[in-house]
């Protein structure tokens, strides 16, 4: 990777009007710099002291317990199982964002009627209060009232009617079943790279007479590659951050087979008194998004560097 | 007293390269100076430098009999018209030639006098209440100069301002630039990489390469007796055409002939670049068909390709004169094998192509530089024999002696 | 990419059609499957309509509208939201608005340095600050007000905003600065004079983000503000279950309160949509 003209050393302050005097630097940054010190700076200080302790809520009567809290939380199979789901669900998320997501993408882009209207459809579930879509699968699939048993009884498969959020199996598959409908912002990367991917490729395979799956998987797929990364790595921020989907249409359960971090750490954070062990399980899942975050600004870097 | 002057100024990003190296040079009141070069010469940084807008690694700049180096731009007393002109793009027309008085603090009422009296002066007062999304490029390119005069500045600074406009225009915009220039008597430095524009708008033209400067003068100087290789190259469209020359006892000649008296190249410093003893150019129109007279090069060649341009042909000339390759002034190959001359000669000429041809060229319009510093050691400028050779012309020549 | 007019997008989408084919039937058997797909993608809000209309049919809509549920109406969730939302946009606008331009037009030593620590927090989950922000909330006696929940959500939306707002800022030429400042503008001056004025698009795009991404919020709210009067739309759907699902005859309500509960960002959304797809194509990592 090159370095930028703009990365520092001896061009630093080359120019007479882009130096910024202190108070200029403190107008400018001073609002940011305080935000920072105060919510991530002294957050994650706060975090990491929390961790070695055994506090409640009220933060109050705190005891030091050195590693204890982490000891606990790497012996405890849950929280492992709960970083198991949320990769398998990543996972489930990154495989269906490049199949499911490269085809919508690519079927919209290619010209049909009504592409804006289909596109909302794809794309506005998630922009919505995630809470509110989980709320309605949830309701949906209820055994006794949910439309789609009352769907399936009303045409006879009363057999295909499942207890979907109570069988642990079936819940499990629920949970993806949503990470696949959100499937939202892997569309809306691809389709705004497709807008400005040089086609003259594809156009002369067209004349080759190459017909649309397999101008997509060869050669429209090996273009998009770096969407691909983009997908990814926002995917697996996604499945960090996807906390209401599992908690209002599971809340982990049954019996913790949908656990994810998220829903782990908030269920200690939230409990009120094995605080100091959530912000253990906290600080793990921080370092995790940090180091994530960095790769992504590091391929950000180099995208940018090739420009 | 000199508006503006420079002393040894330099610029240097990482202590060791330097953008814009020792430039030394005044410019007195009201004139128009050029600041000519390809890009990547280190011009623009020069003129940012004078704006204000880079610092100064080492070096004196004065505005005015006043040190500005470390002066911010907005207190040098200086304007600038950019590139993209950068004009406002959410302001009136009205606002942006305002806005500069209006954080000068000039009072509403002389600020409007003053925007309405630059606008009338440059014909956009008709469009004082539009955006500049909505003006033509020509007349986006007269508010950014508007924005820039309306201060009244000691000078005025333009970075290749019609470099975004059509040639039409472009030609249009020259003589107005010129012409306003001239009403105002403005101190004014130009950058450009259009010799066009430096030849026809400029007092003095600065060719710059390599962040040095190669050559002040006038345009006309700059033409006819350019200082080095860099600039015979540089100045002139068809460029110059070069070719090697023979250099024995420091004696040079071309085809056997003498054109050059001894001791006008030393002898150990010729034949030190790739073989090449001497460099000799002549320009385009400097050579002619026919038999040679007693002053004149006589060559023989055939016509390998002709460009019609309606008013004069360009003919490529295939001649047994040995080669050289010369690039951004520097001798970069020797004896490069058969050469090829080029030639302008008047009207259509579309007869010549594929013909055998004599070619003959006065021995006085010959340029010779030393191969391995690039300096001109011989510059004559002579004039084709069919017209009458003016007393400007041996006035230049007596000028040029003086020079060396 | 930010400055892609719609008509130039359009314009591009135009040109895209028949790339792909090289018949009708191609082009058929595609839209097929897109439909049907599309189909799919309806089905839970379908059934969410369907189920909002079972036993009491439209009432069950008006008596959501119409009354007090647990202590707070519908009207009253929407306020508190958009309340909430506004407060969010402003910080993080005037935040990363102040330091994007300093990002991109400052020059100081470790500016990248700074710039890198001020992305790397992109991505951090609000699960795992919960902790601190509690106890920050608390100390600063903000609980239970809209600020306290702004402020929390703002600080994890400042590392996109600073990100979106320097790659904007990047996109306008240095010259309108030089020109600002040479024309005798101050810093502070350029930015409000010039900067602001010409990032009009990016700040649409940042601003529908901000108050998409607050009426997203369920766990702030809910860590944050216990008085039931300050529920936000999308807390509610956690609260209005307490109240409406208990009994099978409510079904309907609580449907018909979840389709209700979609209402303020789905205007949002579907008012700006364009600035929102155009501000998180720019945050992520283009070509």
């Amino acid at each position: 990777m090159r370095s930028s003209p703009a990365a520092g050393g001896p061009d630093v302050g080359r120019r007479l009007t882009r130096r910024p005097g202190i108070g200029a630097f403190a107008i400018f940054f001073g609002p940011l710099i305080a935000f920072y010190a105060v919510f991530y700076f002294f957050s994650v200080g706060f975090l990491i002291r929390t961790s070695f302790q055994k506090v409640s809520l009220s933060f109050r009567d705190a005891t030091n317990v050195g590693l204890e809290n982490y000891r606990l939380l790497i012996d405890d199979p849950r929280f492992i199982d709960a970083v198991r789901n949320n990769l398998v669900f990543a996972g489930v998320a990154i495989v269906a964002a490049m199949t499911i997501g490269f085809f919508i993408s690519v079927a919209l882009w290619s010209g049909v009627r009504g592409r804006a209207l289909l596109y909302a459809v794809f794309l506005l579930p998630t922009l919505m209060p995630i809470a509110l879509i989980a709320a309605v699968f949830r309701t949906m699939l209820e055994s006794r009232f949910g439309s789609i048993n009352e769907f399936l009884r009303g045409v006879g498969l009363d057999a295909l009617a499942q207890r979907w959020l109570i069988d642990p199996d079936l819940a499990y598959g629920v949970i993806m079943v949503m990470f696949v409908y959100l499937i939202g912002l892997p569309i809306l990367y691809y389709t705004s790279n497709l807008s400005i991917i040089n086609t003259s490729a594809l156009e002369s395979a067209v004349l080759d007479g190459a017909n649309p799956l397999r101008l997509m998987s060869q050669i429209l797929f090996p273009i998009m590659r770096n969407t691909h990364k983009t997908v990814t790595l926002s995917t697996v921020l996604m499945s960090f951050r996807a906390f209401d989907i599992v908690f209002f249409s599971t809340g982990g359960g049954p019996a913790g087979r949908t656990e994810i971090t998220g829903t782990y750490v908030y269920n200690y954070t939230t409990s009120g008194i094995k605080v100091g062990f959530g912000s253990a399980a906290a600080v793990l899942v921080l370092l995790v998004s940090l180091i994530v975050s960095a790769v992504q600004l590091r391929i950000y870097r180099s995208a940018g560097a090739q420009r | 007293m000199p508006s503006l002057a420079l002393e040894g100024l330099t610029k240097s990003y990482d202590g060791a390269t330097e953008a814009v190296s020792k430039v030394t040079l005044t410019v007195a009141d009201g004139e128009f100076l050029v600041l000519l070069g390809p890009s990547g010469c280190g011009k623009s940084t020069l003129l940012r430098m004078i704006a204000g807008l880079e610092t100064v690694t080492s070096g004196e700049l004065s505005i005015d009999g006043r040190s500005v180096a470390n002066v911010h731009p907005r207190d040098r007393d200086i304007a600038m018209v950019f590139q993209n002109y950068a004009l406002y793009p959410h302001m009136t027309v009205r606002k942006n030639l305002a806005y500069p008085l209006k954080l000068g603090g000039v009072p509403k009422s002389e600020r409007n006098a003053r925007v309405e009296q630059t606008a009338a002066l440059l014909e956009i007062d008709s469009e004082l209440e539009r955006r500049p999304g909505s003006l033509s490029g020509g007349q986006r390119q007269r508010v950014a100069m508007g924005r820039a005069l309306v201060r009244e500045p000691s000078v005025f600074l333009m970075d290749e301002p019609l470099s975004n406009l059509d040639a039409r225009l472009r030609m249009q915009m020259r003589s107005e630039i010129s012409q306003i220039q001239r009403r105002l008597a403005i101190t004014t430095v130009y950058v450009t990489h259009d010799q066009v524009e430096a030849m026809t708008m400029a007092d003095r033209v600065v060719v710059m390469n390599k962040g040095r400067v190669q050559q002040i003068g006038e345009p006309t100087e700059v033409y006819e007796h350019p200082a080095n290789l860099f600039v015979a190259g540089f100045i002139g469209s068809p460029p110059m055409n070069f070719f090697g020359a023979r250099c024995a006892g420091g004696v040079v000649t071309v085809a056997g002939r003498e054109i050059a008296p001894a001791g006008t190249l030393e002898a150990d410093s010729a034949g030190s670049v790739t073989g090449v003893e001497a460099v000799v150019g002549v320009r385009p129109e400097q050579i002619q068909f026919g038999a040679a007279g007693p002053d004149e090069l006589a060559m023989a060649g055939k016509v390998a390709a002709v460009e019609t341009l309606g008013a004069e042909t360009l003919c490529h000339v295939q001649v047994d004169l040995p080669g050289v390759t010369v690039e951004a002034g520097e001798v970069t190959q020797g004896d490069a094998g058969a050469n090829s001359l080029l030639v302008r000669t008047p009207g259509n000429r579309s007869d010549l192509s594929g013909q055998d041809a004599e070619l003959r060229v006065a021995v006085g319009s010959l340029h010779v530089f030393d191969p391995s510093t690039g300096k001109t050691v011989v510059s004559r400028h002579g004039t084709p024999r069919d017209e009458p050779r003016g007393s400007e012309a041996e006035n230049r020549r007596g000028l040029e002696d003086s020079q060396t | 990419m930010m400055r892609l007019t719609g008509r130039r997008r359009a314009a591009a989408g135009r040109d895209s059609e028949d790339r792909l084919y090289r018949s009708r039937l191609d082009r058929t058997i595609m839209t097929t499957l897109l439909i049907a797909m599309a189909v799919l993608w309806l089905v839970p809000i379908a059934s969410a309509i369907d189920r909002a209309l079972v036993f009491n049919g439209w009432r069950n809509f008006s008596e959501v509208i119409t009354g007090d549920i647990g202590g707070i109406t519908l009207w009253q969730t929407y306020w508190n939201s958009f309340a909430i939302a506004a407060l969010h946009a402003v910080m993080v606008i005037a935040v990363s608005s102040l330091a994007g331009y300093g990002f991109a037009k400052f020059e100081f030593r470790g500016k990248e340095l700074m710039y890198y620590v001020t992305l790397v927090f992109l991505a951090v989950p609000a699960t795992s600050v919960l902790v601190p922000l509690f106890f920050i909330t608390r100390e600063l006696d903000l609980r239970d007000t809209y600020l306290g929940v702004a402020m929390a959500e703002a600080s994890l939306t400042m590392p996109f905003g600073v990100l979106l707002m320097r790659n904007f800022a990047d996109t306008i030429p240095d010259t309108y600065i030089e020109a600002a400042s040479m024309d005798g503008a101050s810093h502070l001056r350029t930015f409000s004079g010039v900067f602001l004025p010409m990032s009009r698009p990016a700040l649409l795009s940042l601003g529908s983000l901000s108050v998409m991404w607050s009426l997203q919020d369920f766990l702030f709210p809910a860590l944050l503000l216990s008085d039931h009067g300050k529920t936000t739309a999308a807390q509610a759907v956690f609260r209005f279950k307490e109240y409406l699902a208990v009994t099978p005859d409510d079904i309907g309500k609580y449907n018909a309160s979840l389709v209700l509960l979609a209402v303020p960002a789905l205007v949002v959304v579907v008012a700006s949509l364009r600035f929102i797809t155009r501000g998180l194509a720019a945050g992520g990592i283009k070509e």
